[in-house]
């Protein structure tokens, strides 16, 4: 039980890190588009941010849930 | 110059494959994707890439396997394979697979392109270039 642990915490990090990398590259293109005042598909952009911190808040929760009964069963 | 150039993309997330996509067609590239390695065989019968990123947590085959895979087939054999990995061991796998470089998630979009563009469009030393840097060599001396 106790060798699980690491790869959950591996798997959990690299399932942040994905949505993390999508809000990362959209805030850097809206920055470039407000460069050259293109604002078409800001709202498009604002949705996937807010999308993919939502889907960052499920992927915390479950590692907390899941985290918590590793250790209620040892 | 990057006309012609195909990017193969093999990664689950979708948003994350749509917002590289939009990235690399407005640079000029030809990109397709792939959301697992089941289908590259049938994908490689009909297109052949130049440079392919790939991530390494997918659901049948990860990163690493897929890569392994795609070394023994002479199409890919020595084709740039950029990881997005996570963590150091992830990239160790990846290496052993025969991976050419990694990104780290999150990477800015100025490194994401400037990985790719490293392959794909190498900037031409150029004579010019040389004039400057000699230049700036003459005004560090002269100081």
């Amino acid at each position: 039980m106790a060798q699980k642990l690491p790869k959950l915490i591996a798997d959990a990090s690299h399932d942040l890190r994905t949505p993390l990398a999508t809000i990362k590259l959209v805030g850097q293109l809206m920055a470039k588009r407000h460069v050259t005042k293109n604002y078409d598909e800001f709202d498009a952009y604002l949705n996937t941010i807010d999308r993919k911190v939502d889907e960052m808040a499920t992927i915390i929760n479950t590692l907390v849930e899941r985290l918590i009964k590793e250790r209620t069963q040892k | 110059m990057t006309g012609g150039k195909i990017i193969l993309i093999i990664d689950d997330d979708e948003t994350l494959v749509e917002v590289m996509e939009m990235i690399f067609r407005e640079h000029g590239y030809d990109v397709h994707s792939l959301r697992n390695g089941a289908s590259v065989d049938q994908w490689l019968a009909t297109h052949t890439p130049h440079l392919i990123l790939i991530d390494y947590l997918m659901p049948g085959m990860n990163g690493a396997q897929i890569t392994r895979h795609l070394r023994r087939l002479p199409v890919t054999a020595t084709t740039p394979i950029i990881m997005l990995a996570a963590t150091r061991q992830y990239q160790e796998h990846g290496l052993k697979a025969g991976v050419t470089s990694f990104l780290t998630k999150p990477f800015d979009l100025d490194t994401l392109l400037s990985a790719v563009n490293s392959y794909l469009n190498p900037l031409p030393l150029s004579a010019e270039s040389f004039a400057e840097k000699d230049n700036d060599s003459s005004t560090d001396d002269g100081n």
